[in-house]
């Protein structure tokens, strides 16, 4: 009932997943599985029999109306639902011999997952140049007029969007670098 | 010429999509398509939940299946009329395939 829980934070990048599954089963190998995702990257486990589970993350935005058959479809299959985390699925599948361990059997639908990805990377990217350019780009932290706290919130804010931007930038190169990789696969 | 090339775009269809359709010649749900491709492909092709997820979101958007039924949250499809076209155009191109083929003597 009380069994022992682990909260964990592990950052990972959107090209990452398959690193972030590989982990996710070594994690369930020394017993800690995977219990539910709160937040993005962040993580609860329980301790119990070590055993080989794998684990796949799907990316997909909330489509309510097609939800239960999404998830249906994956169960009847064999998998089981841990949480979602930022529009990223948890499933996971308990390894047995002769037993399919992916939920993405060819390359087109492989590249159509870092399609979604990219497509919603890219208009977050767009959305936060956009903001960006409305809130600082005149730099409200050296008017005359506002008060010290104020001044302080806009420079941290500034500062934040100044490393967010280019990280955002290094996702969507290297997301769309994966999708050439898959396209030259697809012979 | 349109309808012709209306079933022509669709060629060829990928081993899985291929299959997919094979196996909605009669009405099946998600998990029997899985199956169903499994033992028709003879254990070659196996299609994973979510790439059938997304093939079946697209055919039913080029209206190659249609949804004719539903059970507890499963959907029932079959195969439309442009679906079984466009899958006995693609067993005709493969047929000419497995022919030119096996004029090549191997080994």
């Amino acid at each position: 009932m009380n069994a022992a829980t682990w909260k964990r934070t592990r950052w990972f990048w959107a090209w990452q997943d398959e690193k972030e599954e590989a982990w996710l089963e070594e994690m369930s190998q020394t017993g800690w599985h995977l219990r539910s995702v709160q937040i993005p990257c962040r993580y609860t486990f329980a301790i119990g029999e070590p055993c080989r589970t794998v684990y796949r993350l799907d990316f997909r935005p909330a489509d309510k109306a097609q939800w239960q058959e999404y998830r249906q479809l994956f169960e009847d299959a064999g998998w089981e639902y841990v949480g979602e985390g930022s529009a990223w699925r948890y499933w996971r599948k308990p390894v047995a011999t002769g037993e399919a361990t992916e939920i993405f059997t060819d390359t087109e639908s492989k590249l159509a997952k870092y399609e979604r990805l990219l497509a919603f990377t890219g208009f977050f990217l767009v959305f936060l140049v956009f903001m960006g350019t409305i809130l600082f780009a005149n730099r409200p932290w050296v008017r005359s007029d506002p008060t010290p706290a104020i001044s302080a919130m806009y420079l941290v804010g500034a500062i934040l969007y100044a490393v967010i931007i280019p990280l955002y930038m290094v996702a969507v190169a290297q997301l769309v670098r994966r999708i050439r990789r898959l396209k030259k696969q697809a012979l | 010429m349109s309808g012709h090339d209306e079933i022509e775009k669709y060629l060829p269809l990928t081993e899985s999509t291929y299959y997919i359709l094979l196996a909605l010649a009669e009405p099946l749900h998600g998990y029997g398509v899985m199956q169903k491709v499994e033992s028709l492909s003879e254990g070659t092709v196996s299609v994973g939940p979510g790439t059938l997820y997304g093939a079946f979101q697209t055919l039913e958007k080029e209206a190659l299946i249609v949804k004719v039924d539903e059970e507890e949250r499963r959907k029932i499809f079959a195969l439309t009329g442009k679906g079984r076209e466009v899958l006995r155009k693609q067993v005709n191109r493969l047929a000419i395939m497995v022919r030119s083929g096996s004029a090549i003597q191997f080994g």
